[in-house]
């Protein structure tokens, strides 16, 4: 590439990216000599800004992910998937979302790493996920009782489920308190975990069967009576309207559900 | 300087801090003595919770400038439309004194490098930035403000100063200027230029906006790292700026090592007393 004072300026913009992602390029040419700091000084600059402020977005976005790891660990995985994974979106908020699949491909046998990140991602998600008005008791106590049957629940944006293998759980709240977390175990069934927004703040648990599986019914949009009948089948044994009615009062004083849409559905 | 009813740029509505996470509490549940504030666009361009409920909440107290970092001022490819469209989204939602962002170029082809990079001052960008800051002013219905960045090299294909472009694009575009005292410092030491000269050569009716922030000092060069207090140079420089574009509105910026807010509103005091200093020197000679 010619170093002349007609260079266009897309030909700099995509030397000086080339560069900053790592790859081959004559950006140093294209530079004005300069005493100290020498041009590859101040190329280098840009080099490390690119890769410092994109690790620093992981680490905020992963603390307890970071704390797990220690510094080191993670900074080497950072700087690997900062290496493979270009930005794609204007703003930093997003540029972690590929990291829990990514940490999961890269340790198959420690899969409570990528569980980590999975919780630590959600969590940032349910933080600053779209606001919706919350579903509360009030609003239900204004339902005749004709339309209970035809009831839909809506769940808010800011809830995910995550699945786990692992004693994850029990490692996040003992990294959350600075303790020494206990020794990785693999579950024997997988745990269905819900993190979810009350008010601004983030919260997580794991879930039962049987709430899960309600959850999951609500999430695929049956009304009230299927969810009933639903569990009735799944679990003979159980007051299938009692188990739901205290679920629904717990969901209610969780701010688990919205309002935002017609609750009856109509025929 | 120029008489009031000539500028171009807003009247000042006084001297103002970064709204930043760790002051919101100090700054929402306390009267403090600020005249406005400046909130990063992009930590608001996400879809609800806390961070809006904040936002919202400090613009019920104070007026507000949004300042971008993402808007890629110097794409060859135009501006992001879709960027552009949450921009002014959220500008129709905090009715901002000003929406600002930087002369730089931040990607291409579809890459976010998330970071300022200097353009090369040249006729050919000079086109490319003006047809970028009118798309983005005709999205936003108002003027755009646009501030010099600091800078680490310089390219063999520039044939402007950087105070001369921009200079330029600010009458081309008729867009207004934030004036940022730290990254002229930074840059006329990095690049052995008169940050003197950089002020002499902007459109003073134009600067909407002056920034000020602390750097670091590597020896042979300046960090732009807004990390710790204002530096002497850059005070002095402010002064010489004042003494330049008049009352303008003034703000600290500080996003690293982010002291109690008591310490930033000392800083401002201090930039309270440089401007009132400036501008009666100024009011002085202009009387002699």
């Amino acid at each position: 590439m010619a170093s002349t004072p007609h260079t266009s300026l897309l030909t700099l913009q995509q030397a000086l990216q080339e560069h900053l992602l790592g790859h081959p390029s004559a950006i140093a040419s294209l530079c004005s000599p300069s005493p100290a700091p020498t041009i590859e000084h101040r190329l280098a600059i840009y080099h490390h800004a690119y890769r410092a402020r994109l690790h620093d977005t992981l680490a905020d976005s992963y603390g307890h992910t970071l704390t797990y790891l220690g510094e080191a660990w993670f900074e080497r995985e950072a700087l690997a998937y900062i290496e493979s994974h270009e930005s794609r979106h204007f703003s930093l908020r997003w540029y972690g979302a590929g990291f829990p699949s990514w940490l999961a491909q890269r340790w198959p046998k420690d899969g409570e790493i990528a569980e980590l990140a999975a919780l630590d991602w959600a969590l940032r998600s349910a933080f600053d996920a779209a606001d919706a008005p919350v579903l509360g008791l009030a609003d239900l106590a204004r339902l005749s009782p004709e339309h209970w049957d035809g009831l839909q629940l809506h769940l808010a944006p800011g809830h995910f489920r995550l699945e786990f293998s692992y004693n994850t759980l029990a490692l996040w709240h003992a990294l959350d308190q600075d303790e020494t977390p206990p020794a990785v175990q693999r579950l024997d069934d997988p745990v269905s975990v819900l993190v979810w927004r009350k008010g601004h703040s983030p919260h997580f648990r794991s879930l039962g069967d049987i709430e899960a599986s309600a959850l999951d019914g609500v999430a695929r949009g049956l009304h009230f009576a299927a969810l009933c009948d639903g569990l009735a089948q799944a679990w003979p044994d159980a007051d299938a309207a009692t188990e739901m009615g205290a679920l629904l009062r717990r969901w209610l004083d969780e701010e688990l559900l919205t309002s935002g849409k017609d609750p009856v559905a109509r025929p | 300087m120029p008489a009031p009813c000539q500028r171009v740029a807003q009247a000042s509505p006084g001297f103002g801090l970064g709204l930043r996470s760790a002051h919101y509490r100090d700054i929402i549940d306390h009267p403090q003595p600020l005249d406005w504030l400046e909130v990063i666009s992009e930590n608001y361009l996400v879809p609800g919770g806390k961070p809006m409920a904040m936002l919202e909440a400090a613009r019920s107290r104070y007026p507000m400038a949004m300042h971008g970092v993402s808007m890629n001022i110097g794409a060859v490819a135009g501006l992001d439309a879709d960027y552009l469209r949450q921009l002014a989204a959220l500008a129709r939602r905090i009715e901002p004194l000003w929406v600002s962002d930087h002369l730089c170029w931040t990607g291409v082809h579809g890459r976010h490098l998330h970071d300022l990079l200097p353009l090369p001052y040249t006729e050919e960008a000079l086109r490319i930035v003006v047809r970028n800051i009118r798309q983005a002013q005709d999205a936003l219905g108002r003027r755009l403000v646009v501030e010099n960045v600091s800078s680490y090299l310089q390219y063999i294909a520039s044939d402007l100063s950087e105070a001369q472009f921009l200079a330029e694009v600010a009458r081309q575009a008729d867009c207004l200027l934030l004036v940022d005292v730290n990254n002229i410092h930074v840059s006329a030491v990095n690049h052995g230029l008169d940050p003197l000269a950089y002020l002499d050569a902007l459109p003073a009716d134009r600067v909407q906006q002056i920034h000020l922030a602390g750097h670091s000092d590597r020896g042979d060069h300046l960090i732009d790292t807004h990390d710790q207090p204002v530096a002497d140079p850059v005070w002095r420089l402010y002064a010489e700026a004042v003494h330049r574009f008049g009352l303008v509105a003034t703000m600290i910026e500080r996003d690293d090592h982010i002291p109690p807010l008591g310490d930033l509103l000392d800083e401002l005091d201090t930039a309270r007393d440089i401007s009132a200093s400036a501008l009666a020197d100024a009011a002085y000679e202009r009387a002699a």
